[in-house]
C-alpha cells in the first residue's frame, strides 16, 4: 500500500476537535488538585452509592467475586433464548431515550451491535450492544451486554477513589455497582458501571464511560448513576 | 513546567498534529476517537515532556504514545471495534474501478488493531522494522511476520473485493 492509498482512506480530515491549550490547562489543573480531588471524589462515590439505596461494602483488597448466587433476589422474568444483539441494542437505545430524550447517538442514530464476539474480545459477554451518546454537545460511551454469573466482574478496587457496592434495584433485582478508577490514565476516568442479576443465570451490564474528550469541560459521563439503574431495569423488562 | 518549556511543548504538538490524527484515524477509522487518541497521547506528552525532549527520536517517542494508547483502547471492553451481526448494504464493487477509497477503508478494518499498526507504521509513517518493533514494544520477527500476514489477508481482501 502506498502513501497515496492510505491518503485516500484517510480523505478530507474534519477540523480537529483537540484542543491542546484546554489539555494543557487541564494537566496543570489536575496536578495542582490531585489531594484535593482525591479526596473530594471518594465522598462523592461513597454519597451517590448511599443515595441510591445501596449499602457499600468495603472492598479494599477484596478479590472475590461480587456475585454471590445463593441469596440473589430476582424480580425479573427469564431472558427469552430468542433474544438477539439487535433486541439488546434497540431495547438500550428505547431506555436511554425515556431517561435521556435529548440524547443522540452517534453516528448513526442508534447503538451499534455486538454478536456472540469471542471470549477473548469481549471479556466474556454473550451478546451486547455500544455506542456512542451525544448529550448536551458531550459524548460518552454506552454499552450494554449480558453475561452468564459465572462471568461476574471481581470487585476489586486499587485507590479509595473506586468503590463497588451490592444492593437491591428500585425493582427489587439485585444489583451490582462500581465506580473505575483507570490507572493506566493520568486523569480520572469516572465509569459507573450497574450489573442487574437475571433470573436465568445471566447478568445484564451496563456501563457508562467518561470519555477522554479533553475538548469538553465536563468530563464526566452523559449519564448518571440514577439514570443507569433506570437503563438496566427497562432493558431488563423489554428483554424479560 | 517553565514558560518556555510550555511555548516549546505547544509549537511541538502545533507541528505535528495533523500527522498525529491521520495515522490516529488510519489506526481507529473514525474522527471522532481518533482526536480522542490524540489527545490523551497529548497529555500524557505534557506529563513526560522533559523526557521526551530528551529521546533520541522524540519524533518516534511521540509516535510510539500515540500508537500505545491506540492498542490500549482496543483492548478495553466495549471500546473495542464492535463487529455487525449483518454487513451494512453497499452496492456491488465495480469490477473494472481500482479499490475505492471505502474499499481500502474497509480492507484495513479487515486487520486486527496490532496488525494495522504496523502496516501504518511501515507503509504509512515509513518507519523502519526496527523502529516499529521499538515502537510496538515486539520484536523485529513479529514485526516482520505481522507485516506480511497483514498484507496476506489484505492481499485476500483486495482480491475477493475484485472479483
Amino acid at each position: 500500500m502506498s502513501k497515496t492509498l492510505f491518503d485516500e482512506v484517510i480523505g478530507t480530515p474534519p477540523p480537529s476537535t483537540v484542543d491542546v491549550v484546554a489539555i494543557v490547562r487541564q494537566r496543570r489543573r489536575t496536578i495542582a488538585l490531585r489531594r484535593v480531588a482525591i479526596a473530594a471524589t471518594s465522598v462523592v462515590a461513597v454519597s451517590a452509592m448511599v443515595a441510591a439505596g445501596l449499602s457499600l461494602t468495603p472492598s479494599r483488597g477484596n478479590t472475590g467475586p461480587a456475585a454471590p448466587s445463593h441469596n440473589t433476589v430476582i424480580p425479573f422474568g427469564t431472558l427469552s433464548p430468542d433474544v438477539t444483539p439487535y433486541d439488546l441494542a434497540d431495547a438500550l437505545m428505547q431506555a436511554v431515550a425515556a431517561v435521556a430524550p435529548d440524547a443522540q447517538w452517534a453516528p448513526n442514530g442508534q447503538p451499534q451491535v455486538v454478536a456472540s464476539p469471542t471470549a477473548e474480545e469481549s471479556a466474556g459477554a454473550m451478546l451486547g450492544g455500544a455506542g456512542s451518546l451525544t448529550r448536551e454537545g458531550v459524548t460518552r460511551r454506552v454499552a450494554v451486554s449480558i453475561v452468564r454469573t459465572g462471568d461476574a466482574f471481581l470487585c476489586k478496587t486499587q485507590s479509595p477513589e473506586e468503590a463497588c457496592g451490592v444492593g437491591l434495584s428500585p425493582a427489587g433485582a439485585t444489583m451490582y455497582i462500581w465506580r473505575y478508577w483507570e490507572s493506566s490514565y493520568p486523569q480520572w476516568e469516572t465509569t459507573w458501571r450497574v450489573d442487574l442479576t437475571l433470573a436465568n443465570g445471566l447478568v445484564l451490564e451496563i456501563y457508562s464511560y467518561a470519555s477522554k474528550q479533553l475538548a469538553h469541560a465536563a468530563l464526566g459521563p452523559v449519564l448518571s448513576l440514577s439514570d443507569l439503574i433506570k437503563v438496566v431495569e427497562d432493558v431488563a423488562r423489554r428483554l424479560t | 513546567m517553565r514558560h518556555a518549556d510550555t511555548v516549546q511543548f505547544h509549537e511541538f504538538v502545533s507541528a505535528r498534529m495533523e500527522r498525529w490524527r491521520r495515522s490516529a484515524y488510519l489506526l481507529c477509522q473514525d474522527w471522532h476517537t481518533a482526536d480522542d487518541i490524540v489527545s490523551v497521547m497529548v497529555g500524557k506528552l505534557y506529563d513526560h515532556w522533559r523526557r521526551v525532549r530528551e529521546a533520541d527520536n522524540v519524533d518516534a517517542y511521540a509516535q510510539r504514545m500515540l500508537t500505545r494508547t491506540w492498542l490500549n483502547e482496543a483492548r478495553r471492553p466495549w471500546r473495542r471495534e464492535l463487529p455487525h451481526g449483518e454487513p451494512p448494504d453497499s452496492a456491488l464493487p465495480d469490477p473494472s474501478a481500482s479499490v475505492d477509497r471505502e474499499s481500502l477503508a474497509r480492507l484495513l478494518r479487515s486487520l486486527g488493531p496490532r496488525q494495522r499498526a504496523v502496516i501504518v507504521l511501515r507503509f504509512y509513517l515509513d518507519h523502519t522494522v526496527e523502529e516499529t518493533a521499538s515502537i510496538l514494544g515486539i520484536s523485529e520477527g513479529t514485526v516482520k511476520s505481522q507485516s506480511a500476514r497483514a498484507l496476506a489477508t489484505l492481499r485476500l481482501s483486495a482480491d475477493s473485493l475484485r472479483a
